[in-house]
């Protein structure tokens, strides 16, 4: 009788813990800022391998507002689509997954050229550089980002999913200790 | 009970493992081809080779006519071009010709007679020069030389005009014959679509351009433009034309024509070829062919 007492007296403290735990973890979940909540703003930044395309016909002038396509490596079809500025510059960020010969089109008026950028494996700039002359000087290696584009970290995440896992084992055990 | 919270418990910590790990950080590797430049196809197996056709293009300019910088509205009869050891390659690195680097070729592939060819084909956007099974690969350069053909409706010239231009009252009935010989060396084809993408057992294309716009000007584009700045026009040409006609190779033309039309005239012969939208270096004239 001591014993099924103390079974239960146990059962019924893993049970508010569980439930505590539960609601911390949806309480907290909550509490953390959301990307697109409509009051809340998250700011962050991280360096990309950002590629300036410098575009000028042969006498020096500018190709100005003139069609660029950007193929990644061994691609047919464009991976991105865009026009220069005024001073003939184009800003683009390949995708490092994809690393190998980039190549950049681009068109006017019935003249045009293409140029390739090679694109290293983990190798990320963090300044732009011109395309004509890419150097290893340029690029500084960084090491992969935790859960990139989700703006938590993996401790932030860890500490979420045992909220959550545990929470349920709690609420599961309450409802084993009726039936007990 | 507990085995099965133990299940769920297991499911829910998979799900958020496999969550996690959603986004691909898994590179891709380039791969180099393993063939050499000068390889044989018939050393190849049949899976790994294609069918590269070689294409000419004179543009809307030849086959529809325009109208010159200075107002002349042309239009061809005929526009005879003989290319000859037309070779495409797979260049590493990409070859750039106006970076002045030579080209390296992997792996090239070429025609093997001359052929004559006119750009005037009626009913056709580009016409056919010729095929050859090549390797599967990425072409990224082409070449070619424009010689001086043996017989045909073009012998002796590498560059044949034929047509009659239109101004107020005048016409002037003309054949232009370039006797130069010329040498194109390209990289990658520009245009509204890649090209030279060949895959195993499948079809792809290259491009020879023709750009005659940066002979005679383009009515469509700003005096001002370097384009027409740059381009000779018909009217130089109409000047020295004969009741209305106009036979003329270069030496008549170096005869005939200012001595600045005449330069400005050969000064435009290496802009003439293309791939696509693409510029070329041309090298017979530089090497005083």
């Amino acid at each position: 009788m001591m014993t099924k007492m103390g079974h239960r007296a146990f059962m019924q403290k893993v049970c508010q813990w569980g439930n505590t735990f539960f609601i911390g973890s949806i309480a907290t979940f909550l509490a953390t800022p959301q990307p697109g909540q409509a009051h809340g703003v998250v700011i962050q930044h991280q360096p990309v391998a950002a590629q300036t395309i410098v575009a000028q016909y042969e006498a020096g002038k500018p190709m100005a507002n003139a069609q660029v396509t950007v193929y990644a490596p061994n691609g047919d079809s464009p991976w991105l689509q865009g026009t220069t500025d005024q001073d003939g510059r184009f800003l683009f960020t390949p995708d490092p997954a994809q690393p190998g010969d980039w190549q950049v089109r681009v068109r006017q008026a019935g003249h045009g050229g293409i140029i390739t950028i090679p694109v290293q494996a983990g190798v990320k700039a963090n300044h732009a550089i011109a395309a004509s002359t890419p150097t290893s000087e340029d690029s500084v290696t960084q090491g992969p980002t935790d859960f990139p584009g989700t703006g938590y970290t993996g401790l932030q995440k860890g500490v979420m999913a045992a909220s959550v896992v545990w929470g349920m084992v709690g609420t599961a055990s309450f409802f084993a200790r009726r039936k007990a | 009970m507990y085995r099965k919270l133990l299940m769920g418990a297991g499911a829910i910590a998979l799900a958020v493992s496999l969550n996690s790990g959603c986004a691909d950080n898994s590179p891709t590797t380039k791969t180099d081809s393993p063939i050499a430049t000068g390889q044989s196809t018939e050393a190849l197996p049949a899976e790994a080779v294609g069918t590269l056709e070689i294409r000419a293009n004179g543009e809307d300019f030849v086959r529809q006519g325009f109208t010159s910088k200075d107002g002349w509205k042309i239009e061809f009869d005929h526009v005879y071009a003989t290319l000859a050891a037309v070779t495409a390659a797979q260049a590493d690195p990409p070859y750039e010709p106006e970076k002045g680097k030579e080209l390296q070729a992997q792996t090239q592939v070429s025609l093997a007679d001359p052929q004559t060819i006119d750009l005037k084909t009626a009913g056709a956007e580009t016409v056919r020069v010729g095929e050859v099974k090549a390797p599967a690969g990425r072409y990224n350069a082409l070449a070619w030389k424009m010689v001086k053909p043996t017989d045909g409706p073009a012998k002796g010239y590498p560059l044949l005009l034929q047509g009659k231009a239109t101004k107020d009252s005048q016409t002037v009935k003309f054949a232009i014959k370039i006797d130069q010989e010329l040498a194109f060396s390209c990289g990658e084809f520009v245009g509204d679509e890649r090209k030279g993408n060949l895959k195993p057992g499948e079809k792809a294309d290259l491009e020879a351009t023709f750009h005659f716009d940066h002979l005679f000007g383009d009515a469509e584009t700003a005096a001002t433009d370097d384009l027409n700045q740059g381009a000779l026009g018909f009217a130089p040409l109409a000047a020295i034309a004969t009741d209305g006609q106009l036979d003329a190779d270069l030496a008549t033309l170096k005869q005939k024509l200012s001595p600045a039309d005449y330069q400005k005239l050969i000064g435009i012969l290496p802009s003439l070829g293309h791939v696509g939208e693409g510029h070329c270096k041309e090298t017979a004239i530089q090497a005083g062919a």
